[in-house]
């Protein structure tokens, strides 16, 4: 009875990390911005020649904003 | 086979791909598609060119339009490269004034987006660093700095849960509203529940004692309850314009209904605002990759800026429409551009499609008395020596 209990939590606990490990954060950008955007012209605002970071690229409008945690581009610059 | 084992399982793993997806989805269609009977047009009125300098280009980045000496209207634009404001007789299309303003941190303007000219002494400049707003006087001297973070340090980043961040343009601009400055900026990513019920997008800044204050949420029906609505900040974006009897008018990107607002007060009554011809709009089940998120909004309407014309008292919203073809070489450019009329009820009185969104800039869309003008883009121009205004009226359809 004891090894079923603790075979069911170790389940139920690798369930529940994966869930967490896959779970994504409000900024996560995980596209290949080189690859798939269709722009004239290279933004500047995406940039990272500063290197303070902090921002995130927004893929369709090429322009970098605030995001805690990503270091896509110079926020700020 | 063990069931007392395997059950546990089971409902661990479908909790598992029950909660990763995120299944709360709003969609919202348009009620009265279909159903509109227009009575108007736009129609070209006009049109006007701006010349420009060797060290100006189409494509301005911020405007505004305002009255200057003698009641003559002007229209100011923001150079960046330049570092200056310059300011046209709109009549004549002359330049009266250029305004530079140094980039440096310490007295000047690092890095400007938009800017307010309340009067010949009193030039608000919006600084995406540090997220303020400056103040400069007549000789461009920094006479205050106003924090729109209050005061919280900008590159440690947490502020952004809390207060807008800010794009502006001419179509989406800073306001003045009697000795305030209203500026509406945005929340940049899909808002989660739990930002949504508090997250206020508008700033407000008193101009006699640069007291700061924020107001305006998000339209809980459109923007909470966890939809989710991509991390682009295109379906956050917040359009408005100052209406009649002291209130606001707001433009979702998202959404058929405008929402009109009192000045000084929170809430909203939503009215409809849609065009006849735009469909159902929905929200994401799920993060898309970056071609199948630029088809899809290539697939979708979406709504833009609003614009209140005072002279012939009628509401322009213009409509990024949908390309129902679209393939994965469409462009976001490749959209047909519209303006919706309504009258100052909000009553349909018609949509007039003007081109794509290739043709117009349309975030350059602003009005005289001569009527709405929208920045053409005029591809003979290679030498990039004007600025090109197309200048829209209604007129009754036959």
């Amino acid at each position: 009875m004891k090894k079923k209990i603790l075979a069911a939590a170790g389940i139920a606990a690798i369930a529940t990390v994966a869930f967490f490990a896959t779970k994504t954060q409000a900024s996560n950008n995980d596209v290949d911005l080189s690859s798939l955007v269709k722009v004239n012209t290279a933004s500047a605002e995406c940039s990272s020649a500063h290197g303070f970071g902090g921002g995130k690229c927004l893929m369709l409008s090429q322009i970098c904003v605030g995001d805690p945690g990503n270091n896509e581009c110079d926020f700020g610059w | 086979m063990n069931v007392k084992l395997i059950l546990p399982a089971v409902i661990s793993l479908a909790l598992f791909f029950g909660c990763s997806s995120n299944s709360n989805v709003v969609t919202l269609k348009n009620d009265k598609q279909g159903t509109l009977i227009p009575t108007v047009k736009l129609a070209i009125a006009g049109e006007k060119k701006f010349p420009l300098d060797s060290i100006s280009a189409p494509k301005i980045p911020y405007m505004q339009v305002f009255s200057g000496d003698s009641n003559t209207t002007c229209l100011s634009f923001l150079n960046t490269y330049a570092s200056a404001i310059y300011i046209y007789d709109y009549a004549t299309a002359v330049v009266k004034k250029v305004i530079k303003f140094s980039r440096d941190d310490k007295d000047g303007v690092n890095n400007p987006l938009g800017y307010y000219l309340k009067n010949k002494d009193s030039i608000y400049i919006y600084n995406k660093k540090n997220n303020q707003l400056v103040l400069l006087n007549d000789s461009s001297r920094v006479l205050s700095r106003i924090s729109l973070i209050n005061e919280q340090p900008f590159h440690e980043l947490s502020w952004t849960f809390f207060y807008p961040q800010y794009y502006p343009s001419t179509a989406a601009p800073l306001m003045g509203i009697g000795n305030q400055i209203v500026f509406p900026g945005q929340y940049m990513f899909s808002l989660p529940d739990t930002i949504a019920r508090r997250f206020k997008f508008e700033s407000h800044i008193d101009c006699s004692n640069n007291k700061v204050t924020f107001s305006r949420q998000y339209p809980d029906e459109l923007y909470g309850h966890n939809y989710f609505w991509e991390n682009e900040g295109l379906f956050t974006n917040v359009y408005s314009d100052i209406a009649p009897d002291h209130k606001m008018v707001y433009s979702f990107p998202v959404s058929h209904q405008v929402y009109l607002a009192n000045t000084g007060k929170e809430g909203y009554t939503p009215v409809y605002g849609g065009s006849n011809e735009a469909g159902t709009i929905t929200s994401f089940n799920k993060k898309l990759s970056g071609e199948e998120l630029v088809l899809k909004v290539c697939q979708t309407d979406l709504y833009a800026a609003i614009k209140y014309d005072p002279y012939r008292k009628v509401y322009y919203r213009l409509l990024r429409k949908a390309i129902p073809d679209a393939t994965p070489t469409s462009t976001i450019k490749d959209k047909p551009l519209s303006v919706i009329v309504f009258d100052e009820n909000f009553k349909y009185m018609g949509e007039t499609t003007i081109g794509t969104c290739n043709d117009f800039n349309w975030e350059n869309a602003f009005v005289t008395a001569e009527g709405l003008n929208i920045e053409y883009l005029d591809k003979n121009d290679r030498s990039e020596a004007y600025l090109y205004l197309k200048i829209f009226k209604p007129v009754n359809l036959k």
